[in-house]
């Protein structure tokens, strides 16, 4: 007679028995969410002065070159003729290509351009995906409590070699006790010659 | 016989057939919720309180959606192949007693449509061919994965109905009827230790898993395998007739259910003479649920076996088992007989 295992069939049926009391680990979504974390990052947006109003951004256009999905484009116009002084136009985000990357965000010397919580973007169409100069400062006058609330934390940082975590991560210096690193030795490998 | 007599018959073909078709879709989502909470999700929770509207939905889009017919099938067989799995399941019902007599003053009804002599032989003869429906519309699909599916759904079905008419051949010396109501009113002494499933204990096993290859449930289900098959001898039927394959499958659970809490667990007898105040309809409905709460959950927990399995299994575990079953019931009646104990 055939072998059957009795043993782990039974040890199964204990799993999936007390699988069914144990609440379920879906979060409904729409409903229910988990709880943000501050690294976290949604859509890019653009702070102003509280006080005043006006957009921190000077059209430096550093975000739109470095932007790897060319969404951003910066229009600026240069004042009275003096081409070292620029004021900002039009500022459009195409949020349909935006990565939510933060290198606009890493990029902007004057801490205009920030990425926010926002990630339910969902829209009917794809004009609903492109963001203006007002919008994108609407958002940001609703973003700043949390901003302020969350401002080192979501910084965007490589390792630092001068200090113990950066170095823990990566200049870890070479344990020299363990001697040469060993290195496979190369081996000719046949190549199929080109046959003309 | 009274005037009214088929007006009675009637009256339960329509309650039977009502009651089997809803049953069948309460188990989809009984299915659906039990198998979520095992894999740790939800199940069905969106339509209807606690998603308990989703069978219906389910069904509507069923009925609703097209119906098509691949060009090089035999639309002849393709037509006819629901139809012959599904006739003779709800056939089979028409012997099944769901609960002891019913008397209302002076007339006695019986909760059963055809209280035959033969109804066991007539549940294991219809449902055989139940197979045939399965064959037809793998076949007639001209579909590779349908034909694997049938062939492999027709040597299963075929192979596990051996074993499953010889598992029941000890219930029924034991109880010396094939009606199943008889076959219940032999186990009845007031407590559980009288029924067949604590005589008969291996023969239940092999009735188990019977039913589960038979209905084709996991871990037994290759005729309907999805990661091989897609969705086995019905891969190509869409609409009204996907609709009556489920509503076959989900029945002939329900049949094979209904009758192994029969034969094994006492139909509606309560299992301790102080419940007997809980009518035999609900112990009925009580009992069937447990058993298909153990079918999810077998499917549930154990990977589908092997063909090669399948197959030892059947001929090289539970054959000599019920064989030897067989033999030992009745040497045992036999024994009893000649010493003038009964059994």
């Amino acid at each position: 007679m055939a072998k059957v295992p009795v043993a782990p069939m039974i040890d199964g049926l204990k799993v999936t028995f007390d699988n069914l009391f144990r609440p379920p680990t879906t979060i409904q979504f729409p409903e229910e969410r988990r709880p943000e974390q501050a690294r976290e990052r949604g859509m890019p947006v653009l702070r102003s002065f509280p006080d005043t109003g006006e957009c921190r951004c000077v059209a430096c256009g550093l975000c739109e070159v470095v932007c790897p999905g060319h969404c951003l484009e910066v229009h600026a116009q240069p004042e009275g003729g003096d081409r070292r002084v620029r004021i900002l136009e039009a500022y459009i985000l195409d949020a349909s290509h935006c990565l939510f990357c933060g290198y606009c965000a890493a990029a902007c010397p004057v801490e205009a351009v920030v990425m926010s919580d926002i990630q339910d973007m969902a829209g009917f169409s794809r004009r609903n995906m492109i963001f203006d100069l007002q919008q994108l400062m609407e958002l940001g006058r609703r973003f700043e409590p949390t901003y302020q609330a969350t401002k080192g934390a979501v910084e965007f940082r490589l390792p630092d070699p001068d200090t113990e975590s950066g170095r823990l991560l990566e200049n870890k210096p070479l344990d020299l006790s363990e001697g040469p690193v060993e290195r496979p030795t190369p081996v000719a490998v046949p190549v199929r010659s080109k046959s003309v | 016989m009274e005037w009214y007599y088929p007006f009675i018959v009637l009256a339960k073909v329509v309650i039977v057939l009502i009651g089997v078709s809803l049953a069948a879709y309460i188990n989809v989502y009984f299915f659906r919720k039990e198998l979520g909470r095992m894999q740790s999700r939800m199940g069905p929770n969106r339509v209807g309180p606690e998603g308990l509207l989703q069978s219906l939905a389910d069904a509507v889009k069923m009925l609703i959606k097209e119906d098509t017919i691949p060009a090089d099938s035999d639309r002849l067989l393709f037509k006819i192949g629901p139809a012959l799995l599904i006739i003779p399941i709800f056939v089979a019902f028409a012997v099944v007693p769901f609960s002891n007599d019913w008397s209302f003053g002076q007339t006695v009804l019986h909760p059963v449509i055809s209280n035959t002599n033969v109804g066991l032989l007539i549940v294991l003869a219809l449902t055989s061919m139940g197979v045939y429906g399965v064959v037809m519309g793998g076949w007639a699909s001209n579909n590779k994965y349908g034909m694997m599916g049938s062939l492999r759904a027709s040597a299963q079905m075929i192979s596990y109905e051996v074993t499953l008419g010889l598992s029941v051949i000890g219930v029924v010396m034991l109880a010396h009827s094939l009606n199943l109501g008889d076959i219940v009113e032999g186990q009845a002494s007031g407590t559980f230790a009288t029924w067949y499933i604590v005589r008969q204990f291996p023969a239940f096993i092999i009735f188990f898993a019977g039913i589960m290859a038979e209905s084709a449930r996991p871990p037994f289900d290759l005729p309907e395998a999805e990661s091989e098959l897609v969705a086995g001898y019905h891969v190509e039927y869409s609409g009204a007739r996907f609709f009556i394959y489920q509503t076959a499958e989900w029945s002939a659970m329900l049949l094979w259910v209904c009758v192994a809490v029969i034969l094994f667990f006492g139909g509606w007898l309560p299992p301790f003479g102080a419940l007997s105040f809980i009518p035999g309809w609900l112990w009925f409905i009580a009992k069937c649920y447990a058993l298909i709460f153990t079918i999810i959950w077998v499917g549930a927990t154990w990977p589908r076996i092997r063909y090669d399995e399948l197959m030892t299994l059947n001929w090289k575990v539970f054959l000599p088992i019920g064989i030897a079953n067989f033999f030992i019931v009745a040497a045992w009646k036999t024994i009893a007989a000649s010493l003038g104990v009964g059994v």
